[in-house]
């Protein structure tokens, strides 16, 4: 809360720091020369006249400086043209070389001295050569000077009929009516010259910004006010006019009204507001009441343009400087704030301005609007900076964000990464834990504890028990041999496997007949596969040894193809009596037990038995379609 | 090679007695092997192997003050005659490969039947190395992935400095009858297969086991070199 009444205390100084400075400028005037040659009278009279010859039967009377058309009550207003006669003593000392400075005429003046001649500020027929605010200058001749007194002549052409004024018509020594008229210049055109110059390059500059960035409108109503204004301050900057003084004049007139809306655009955006239907109907309801200005005749033309269209212009300003100054009340916002302080500037000016073109106030500081214009660039040119400033930094701060968002992502996931291979792995510690102890229950756990029992009843027959055991041992090493590296390979897998039953096949005569031929790698072939593969084969030998009275066991390996399947097939057979002879020992467990291993592994079982023996036909699918690329790309080289 | 009357002695070092008594018992039995010394510890067996060389080295590789293999390197530094076997249990191939790379020339298992125990020393002697599918692939292993532990990284790779010609390589024969091995035929099969005579084949695989001793040596040596550890050149 403090912030806040800081935040308007603040504001509120700048807007009446604003204001007085605006008030007091007016009050500003630049200073007379030092050694100013007093005049003796100063008569005025509404003519016609082009020359002083001309000047007859002339009804002069009395005038005072600054003298305005539109300020007296004289009949003849309708005349756009006057003659003003001031009487000059003549100076003790006459060595110095005088001069007349007309600090401001509207439109166009000529000086004669004594019926002579001495300056003039351009033509006099339409169009007009203009003035305005700019000063005229004339040196006195020191032959023209006379002894007593000296008439001054001045013909001055107004803006239109009860519309022409003549400041003040000074006379002093040359050299510091000289400094006074540079002064001048430079300060009402000088100035205006560099302002109009930015405004501009200004436009052009945000109008550039909106063509690059045509969503943000904002820029290009921008320019389009400042080209305008540009457009604008010509009437004061051009003298000699290239068309005729009724449209020049209409430009200025419209181009002011025309700057309103467009900073009526600018400001709605800018306080963030939409309201496309106002701006519409102001818009619409300005170019109509500007255009209409067109089609009015001379007389009202003027009453209109000055009456009138300034006062909408006026509310149309007004309403645009309510606005930002109540929004940047209301959004506590500095930028708006501050373009509302330049909005009370141009104002006030205005108001000046039309003051003095309604006749009320003092012609003679000229017009003030101009000098408004370098403030709202300022402030403009600051507000754009900062934003580009913000912006960048922004897009900075944004980058290193991301950046370090992007690493601590990076990192947090290679934690989680890191985590997840963690429990995978550890769920495939446990998965293989469990399957190893199952398959330690299933096989030699099995065949320990049925030992156990045995010898516990007393059953300590030598050789059973030592059958037992060498099973259960047997058992273990084929776990052993499947966990080996060797597991996944099922070539070495099966000469693992001949090595431990090639004892007992000897001990009982029988022959191992080994087919095993090279075949391509089986995928996924791992232990699991490769210890119940084994049990299968090893339960297949056992029964064998045990029932068949065989004489030899046949163990071959082949790749097979069928319907574009390619897959290893796995051959064990004997020559034995097979299944069906043997009425003792039936199908039942062992053979169950084989399925359910090659089911476990998803591998085909296919037993046949017959009189001529027991065979097993184990099919291990291979992808086909790793086959086919390795031909695939094998066939181009 | 194998002079009949002679007998052959056999130092044993195994720390676990009933094995170790069992092995002596078993090796004794032969006609032509006897123990002379058992120990239970690789110092012993260092020891005895400096005072009087044995015909044949039978030891464990986990003694309890140290590795076997320091038996079997000091065994074949001595003599290039000794006769080294290991005594190994079922699925532990991998750590008899290590002993035959350190000089081992056979292998035993703890669990073999008695009468095979004296047989398979005799056959060693006789010039036949056994050998099983797994031993035979992990061996071919070694020598295809030959391109012998150079540095990972191929930026630091020396073009002109390859690793030393003397790094023995497999010959073509050698590499089938490892093949036929690891696919489980025997010595016999592999010989009809290969048209040898099963002699040869045997000898192939003392070869074999040679040639992967001095491979690894050479590679110890020459990744050493690799490492700045030794200095190989000679004029300095």
């Amino acid at each position: 809360m403090k912030n806040h009444a800081q935040f308007t205390t603040g504001w509120a100084l700048a807007y009446l720091f604003v204001v007085i400075f605006a008030l007091s400028s007016f009050t500003y005037s630049i200073p007379g020369p030092e050694h100013r040659i007093n005049v003796l009278s100063v008569e005025y009279t509404p003519s016609t006249a082009t020359h002083p010859s001309e000047l007859i039967n002339v009804n002069w009377e009395p005038a005072a400086f600054p003298h305005h058309w539109g300020n007296t009550d004289h009949q003849n207003t309708s005349l756009d043209e006057a003659w003003y006669r001031v009487m000059m003593a003549t100076p003790a000392q006459t060595n110095e070389l005088l001069g007349i400075l007309l600090p401001s005429i509207t439109m166009n003046a000529a000086i004669f001295f004594n019926g002579i001649e001495i300056g003039r500020g351009g033509q006099f027929q339409d169009p007009v050569a203009r003035h305005w605010v700019q000063p005229l200058l004339a040196n006195i001749p020191t032959t023209l000077i006379q002894p007593d007194t000296n008439e001054i002549l001045i013909r001055v052409k107004g803006l239109h009929a009860g519309h022409g004024s003549l400041s003040d018509v000074i006379i002093a020594p040359q050299s510091e009516l000289y400094d006074m008229h540079e002064t001048i210049e430079f300060l009402r055109v000088g100035v205006v010259q560099m302002i109009t110059a930015v405004l501009i390059a200004m436009g052009l500059l945000a109008c550039l910004l909106w063509s690059i960035r045509r969503q943000e409108t904002i820029y290009g109503y921008f320019g389009l006010a400042n080209l305008i204004w540009a457009v604008h301050n010509l009437n004061v900057l051009v003298r000699d006019i290239p068309i005729p003084t009724r449209i020049w004049e209409w430009v200025a007139y419209a181009t002011i009204g025309y700057f309103g809306i467009a900073m009526m655009h600018y400001t709605h955006r800018f306080v963030g507001q939409c309201l496309p239907q106002r701006e519409k109907a102001i818009t619409l309801f300005m170019l109509l009441a500007s255009l209409s200005l067109l089609t009015l005749p001379e007389d009202l033309f003027y009453f209109a343009a000055e009456q009138v269209w300034y006062l909408i212009v006026f509310i149309l300003g007004a309403y645009v400087i309510i606005k930002l100054i109540v929004e940047g009340w209301r959004q506590k916002h500095n930028e708006i704030q501050a373009l509302a302080l330049c909005g009370v500037l141009i104002l006030i000016y205005s108001a000046h301005d039309i003051m003095v073109f309604l006749g009320f106030d003092g012609w003679e500081r000229g017009l003030y609007l101009h000098y408004a214009a370098p403030v709202l660039l300022g402030v403009f040119g600051s507000i754009l900076i900062r934003r580009f400033v913000a912006s960048v930094t922004e897009t900075e701060v944004l980058n290193r964000e991301l950046e370090q968002r992007v690493e601590e992502k990076s990192k947090q996931l290679e934690i989680n990464f890191r985590r997840l291979n963690k429990l995978e792995n550890e769920k495939l510690l446990a998965q293989e834990r469990e399957r190893i102890t199952r398959d330690m229950h299933d096989g030699m756990g099995g065949t320990l504890v049925s030992t156990l029992a045995m010898v516990e009843a007393g059953n300590t027959e030598a050789g059973r028990i030592k059958e037992s055991l060498r099973g259960a041992l047997s058992d273990m090493r084929l776990m052993i041999d499947s966990l080996d590296s060797a597991g996944g390979d099922l070539l070495t897998m099966l000469g693992m496997f001949r090595e431990r039953v090639a004892p007992q096949l000897h001990n009982a005569g029988l022959t191992f007949d080994w087919q095993v031929r090279l075949v391509p790698d089986i995928p996924e072939f791992g232990p699991e596969k490769a210890l119940q593969i084994m049990r299968i084969l090893q339960e297949f030998v056992t029964n064998t040894l045990k029932h068949a009275q065989a004489r030899t066991i046949t163990l071959s390996t082949e790749t097979r193809e069928e319907a574009g399947q390619h897959a290893v097939v796995l051959t064990i057979r004997d020559d034995g009596t097979g299944i069906q002879k043997n009425p003792h020992k039936p199908t039942g467990y062992g053979l169950n037990n084989m399925q359910k291993r090659a089911k476990l592994i998803n591998v085909a079982l296919q037993l046949d038995s017959s009189s001529q023996g027991t065979r097993i036909i184990l099919t291990l699918p291979i992808e086909t379609f790793s086959e086919n690329t390795t031909e695939a790309t094998a066939a181009p080289a | 090679m194998v002079n009949s009357s002679k007998v052959y002695t056999v130092l044993l070092v195994e720390d676990d007695g009933p094995t170790r008594e069992r092995l002596a018992t078993a090796v004794n039995k032969h006609d032509q092997l006897q123990v002379p010394w058992q120990f239970a510890t690789l110092k012993e067996g260092l020891n005895q192997l400096e005072k009087t060389p044995p015909d044949v080295v039978l030891t464990d590789l986990g003694l309890p003050d140290g590795h076997g293999i320091e038996l079997i390197r000091r065994a074949r530094q001595l003599s290039e005659a000794i006769e080294i076997m290991v005594i190994s249990v079922f699925g532990d191939e991998r750590n008899v490969v290590s002993a035959i790379e350190a000089g081992a020339t056979g292998y035993l298992l703890k669990d073999g039947p008695a009468d095979y125990i004296g047989e398979s020393i005799i056959d060693m002697l006789k010039g036949s190395s056994p050998i099983s599918a797994s031993i035979a692939r992990h061996i071919l292993k070694s020598f295809r992935h030959d391109a012998p532990h150079l540095p990972e990284e191929k930026e630091t790779k020396q073009p002109e400095k390859p690793p030393p010609a003397d790094i023995p390589k497999l010959t073509k024969r050698e590499t089938d009858v490892l093949e036929y091995i690891t696919r489980g035929f025997t010595f016999n099969e592999v010989a009809g297969i290969l048209n040898l005579s099963p002699h040869t084949v045997t000898s192939h695989i003392k070869h074999i086991y040679r040639k992967l001793e001095v491979k690894s040596r050479s590679e110890a040596v020459f990744e050493a070199v690799q490492l700045g550890l030794v200095d190989i050149r000679t004029d300095k």
